[in-house]
């Protein structure tokens, strides 16, 4: 039994601690690992739906079946100009996100990219800020420091949350009008 | 005596979990052992499997197990990880008390996968293996000894 107890335990100095970091967190190659599989499970999934072939995919990648199959099999070695040509491929988009789950010593691991799909989906596949519902988009903080919300006089808002008492110093400082790249570039 | 230990730096989620039988007296109980002998690279495709079914996601290809439809019902509580010919057997048990909906997958004996179809002997092991007394005690030890953590009682 102490030999299974050991499993989940590593040394530090001359201490045993219980370790309970996920294994993305081992190294870097590892969570690349991770996400290139979220990556290419898409993309198994868009197979298994039955509309696209590995041979058709190859075929509008112009390269063979077999890198193809070499590339699925390869998780830790995409690049992000591969991960863009089998989007594509497979007649989707694809877009990086980063998130902030309250996970910083990564003891959980990445969360499926499907679960962002899902609540996209479920929201109604909004494709700009102004089709987000405004209940959400009220809560929805685009940076630590910035947050959107939704007003009664229908217009969105960036805030800058800078202030120590968010609740009584908050300014609207930025007006939301244009797309989101010109209103990063105000701040 | 059997144990139970779980699959290294993979979380444990809320509603479901993931380990390994160990049973050194039981020679069918060969999972754990066959694990930590493959390549870094084949853990690394358990373990994202792993992560995936702890997460809910549903990925055949990597995972499933047997519905009623499927040798008349018989194992319904047999589970399996897959990679290549890669077969990680296992049941599933609802093991906390205080939250029926927790499912843990134990995975109890690796096969080398030569035949198309699901080789039998292996489901009905695990069924065997799910209603031995040992096991049952082990599982239980496990548990309680996970929830005294938790409430800071170690």
């Amino acid at each position: 039994m102490e030999q299974l107890k050991a499993t989940s335990m590593r040394a530090v100095g001359s201490k045993m601690v219980n370790d309970k970091r996920h294994w993305t967190e081992s190294s870097l190659s590892d969570f690349i690992y991770r996400i290139g599989s979220d990556f290419i499970s898409q993309i198994e999934m868009k197979l298994e739906e039955g509309s696209l072939t590995q041979k058709s995919l190859a075929i509008q990648l112009k390269v063979s079946e077999g890198s193809v199959s070499q590339v699925l099999k390869s998780p830790g070695n995409l690049q992000l100009d591969t991960m863009v040509k089998y989007a594509r491929a497979c007649g989707m988009k694809m877009s990086v996100l980063l998130y902030d789950d309250g996970d910083k010593e990564n003891k959980r691991g990445p969360i499926h990219p499907d679960i962002f799909r899902m609540c996209w989906e479920f929201s109604g596949r909004p494709s700009d800020f102004f089709a987000l519902p405004a209940r959400q988009l009220a809560a929805f903080a685009v940076t630590g420091e910035t947050a959107m919300t939704a007003e009664e006089d229908g217009m969105f808002y960036l805030r800058n949350n800078r202030s120590v008492n968010i609740a009584t110093k908050i300014k609207p400082s930025v007006r939301f009008g244009g797309s989101c790249a010109t209103t990063a570039s105000q701040r | 005596m059997p144990g139970i230990c779980s699959v290294e730096h993979v979380r444990n989620g809320t509603l479901r979990g993931v380990g390994f039988l160990i049973y050194p007296s039981n020679h069918s109980v060969t999972a754990h052992e066959t694990f930590h002998g493959l390549s870094e690279e084949e853990q690394k495709y358990f373990r994202v499997s792993a992560d995936y079914w702890v997460d809910g996601l549903i990925c055949p290809r990597r995972f499933h197990g047997w519905n009623k439809s499927e040798f008349r019902g018989q194992y319904q509580r047999c589970f399996v990880f897959k990679q290549d010919e890669h077969r990680f057997y296992g049941f599933l048990l609802h093991p906390k008390d205080e939250e029926r909906r927790y499912q843990y997958c134990l995975l109890a004996s690796y096969a080398w996968k030569v035949q198309q179809n699901t080789e039998e002997r292996y489901l009905r092991q695990c069924v065997e293996l799910g209603d031995t007394a040992p096991i049952h005690g082990a599982v239980k030890s496990y548990f309680n000894e996970s929830r005294g953590v938790k409430n800071g009682k170690r």
